[in-house]
């Protein structure tokens, strides 16, 4: 699912705010929603709140209770036909999902691109609106690696129905009403059953309070996604332990079931995942860049312990030692490689919170390397990860002369690749801060302009000295200057 | 990058040694393990003028590339753990898909600066149109510096296929890795011959000597 048009109408700080969220003309993808997507602005021009939008537009009716899915209240002006949030969804599947927002009333209608013919409007206050709200559930929770093949293929087959009954209501459900309710508790009891399991469960949590809840995360909580992980990890341990004890009394009363035990032991380890070894070579493959590295067990060549090793001085350093940004970033990337997300929307507000350039650099990469088919929607106020983006992929919002929010334009005429005139990726971060972020001057010019006319004037008074001997003494002088200028090297 | 001479090879023992070796019997490229891997890179840095072979980075002193630091057949100056230092560099295979075979083939080796071999050039595949000792290489033939951005370019009278050739190897073999590095020696050069300051031109040769459209000697 990505999200290719929003318009907002009188929401928040945004009177009139529309964006095209697909590639333009002339590109590949033309037409197609972006896959990546960087808002950038100044404060106050609404970044996180759009990111916030978008989130509260892709609706999950099935969890709601029928009328009362409004979520947006902050509807400015008093005109109450004039208040209203449009977004448009593609969907994985045929399907476009177009949601249409007032303070009143949340309404969400399907349309196939492949038959014209086809169309379903789904109101919220209708009974068959659980329909609808699955085929999202189902796009935003699609990979649930805990989910057996098996399940797996009996929601696919249960999705299948529900479509094709969809195609056969043509707008007319209530003759299908019954059917489709039991096909939906089907799809339902099957999330119950892995809601349930301990593992899932909290890898569920921490997907959903990092992932799907947009990303925010406070890396010193005590229940963060580390810890979490850790306590898993733990008892998964534990319990192997105890189930290998359990067993080895049994055995010790009759050694006879020794296989028998050695058989249900396997069973266990079947049943139960170790996550830390599904894992390891992703989170392993992120600490790298840190230096760092999980420690794995020298007698069986496995991790059964989360412990993460310093390389520059083969020690053991502890998670809470660990620095701000490698926290920061094992704690985002734990819960979303282990989701493997699918066709999903990944909303990250200020991804460059307290990383190093360097690693900012590549922050974009590893994100859209995740999983498969997503659309990443990034605010920031970083040059470094602006440059990762297509002109067309970055929505810049400013204020007018009206202190109005607009999107600034990229290009000139009709918007057509060949018509833009800025790029972030042809840009040197300094250009992107003149030239994108709108900052005058590209130093702190007010000491630079000092430097820079004691270097002019050097520069000119040894130009006019006679001999070398003077000339090579007082270049000595301005090869300081320039240095601390950046003009020569270091 | 300049063109390079590789005709002649200081380190007599390892020539004897390589043209000696028949197609069937030579040995497995092992850096650390061949006892020629010294002479050669010692040979090479010699031809190169103790430059890298693309970048023109110095990798070291001349001092190093004496002709009397070799007797009639190897490199013999005993050098302490300071002068290995001082003396940067890693052997390179040009053409990567000859190093299984043909390792120690001195027609393929260059020796370049570390950064460039590990994680520039890696093991890519290889255009010959830009290969440094090759007889019909000219950098004025198919290059072109740009002394603000201290960046190589396609020569614009190349045809565009030769063009998408040069680019693609400007870029494989890294020649652009260092154009911030570049552009600021440049500067600091033009700033000595604007006031008149005697120049010292130990790397970046070919890039200063078309910044001032010298021709290449």
């Amino acid at each position: 699912m990505k999200v290719s048009y929003l318009y907002i109408r009188n929401y928040k700080q945004f009177l009139d705010l529309e964006l095209e969220l697909t590639y333009p003309k002339g590109h590949e993808k033309a037409g197609k929603p972006l896959d990546k997507i960087c808002i950038i602005g100044q404060s106050g021009t609404g970044k996180t709140n759009l990111l916030d939008i978008i989130k509260k537009s892709t609706i999950d009716f099935s969890q709601q209770p029928k009328d009362s899915y409004l979520p947006f209240s902050e509807f400015v002006g008093k005109d109450t036909d004039d208040r209203y949030i449009v977004t448009k969804f593609q969907l994985a599947t045929k399907y476009q999902a177009d949601t249409l927002f007032t303070s009143e009333k949340s309404k969400i209608t399907f349309e196939s691109k492949q038959n014209d013919t086809l169309k379903y409007e789904v109101f919220e206050h209708e009974k068959n609106y659980f329909v609808s709200a699955i085929k999202i559930k189902m796009e935003i929770i699609n990979e649930d690696n805990a989910i057996s093949k098996n399940d797996k293929k009996r929601i696919d087959t249960a999705q299948a129905k529900i479509n094709d009954l969809l195609l056969d209501a043509n707008g007319d459900y209530t003759q299908h009403e019954m059917e489709l309710s039991i096909l939906s508790d089907v799809i339902k009891n099957i999330e119950k059953k892995y809601e349930n399991l301990p593992i899932a469960n909290t890898l569920q949590k921490i997907q959903k309070k990092n992932f799907i809840d947009r990303n925010i995360i406070n890396i010193n909580e005590s229940n963060n996604s580390w810890k979490l992980l850790k306590d898993n990890i733990d008892n998964y341990e534990r319990e192997k332990e105890q189930y290998e004890k359990k067993l080895f009394r049994e055995v010790r009363k009759n050694p006879k079931d020794a296989e028998k035990a050695v058989k249900a032991m396997e069973k266990w380890e079947k049943e139960n995942e170790n996550i830390l070894e599904k894992i390891a070579d992703d989170i392993n493959s992120i600490i790298k860049k840190f230096n760092l590295e999980l420690q794995i067990d020298e007698d069986t060549q496995s991790y059964e312990e989360l412990i993460i090793k310093d390389l520059s001085n083969n020690t053991i350093i502890e998670y809470d030692d660990l620095s701000t940004g490698t926290k920061n970033l094992l704690s985002t990337f734990i819960p979303l490689k282990s989701y493997k997300p699918k066709d999903s929307i990944i909303l990250i507000d200020e991804p460059e919170m307290s990383f190093y350039p360097d690693i900012q650099r590549q922050l974009v990469e590893l994100y859209t390397t995740v999983g498969e088919n997503n659309q990443l929607v990034m605010a920031t106020h970083s040059p470094l990860i602006a440059s990762s983006f297509e002109p067309w992929e970055v929505v810049e919002l400013k204020f007018d002369k009206n202190n109005q929010i607009y999107r600034e334009k990229y290009y000139d005429g009709e918007n057509h690749i060949d018509n833009y005139t800025v790029d972030p990726r042809m840009l040197t971060w300094t250009g992107i801060l003149t030239d994108i972020f709108d900052i005058e001057e590209d130093s702190n010019f007010t000491f630079r302009e000092k430097k820079l006319m004691e270097y002019a004037t050097l520069k000119s008074e040894i130009k006019q000295m006679k001999s070398q001997e003077e000339k090579v003494k007082a270049f000595e002088k301005l090869k300081r200057v320039s240095k601390i200028l950046g003009i020569y090297n270091k | 990058m300049r063109k390079i001479d590789k005709s002649t090879i200081l380190s007599v023992k390892y020539k004897e040694w390589v043209e000696g070796l028949e197609v069937d019997n030579h040995p497995e490229y092992n850096s650390s393990k061949n006892k020629y891997y010294h002479d050669i890179k010692m040979s090479l840095l010699y031809c190169q003028k103790g430059l890298c072979a693309y970048t023109e980075q110095l990798l070291c002193d001349t001092k190093y590339l004496d002709q009397a630091n070799w007797d009639s057949e190897k490199y013999i100056k005993v050098l302490s753990i300071e002068d290995k230092h001082a003396i940067q560099g890693d052997l390179e295979h040009f053409d990567e898909s000859l190093k299984s075979d043909n390792g120690w083939l001195w027609d393929n080796l260059f020796v370049v600066v570390t950064h460039n071999n590990c994680r520039i050039k890696g093991s890519k595949s290889i255009k010959p149109i830009l290969k440094p000792d090759s007889p019909d290489y000219d950098p004025y033939k198919y290059l072109t510096f740009d002394s603000e951005e201290g960046i190589f370019g396609a020569n614009g009278a190349l045809d565009d296929a030769k063009r998408e050739e040069v680019e693609y190897m400007i870029k494989t073999l890294g020649l652009n890795c260092i154009a911030d590095d570049r552009k600021r020696q440049i500067k600091q050069w033009l700033d000595m011959k604007d006031m008149g300051i005697e120049i010292d031109v130990y790397r970046y040769v070919t890039a200063w000597e078309m910044t001032n459209n010298l021709e290449s000697k």
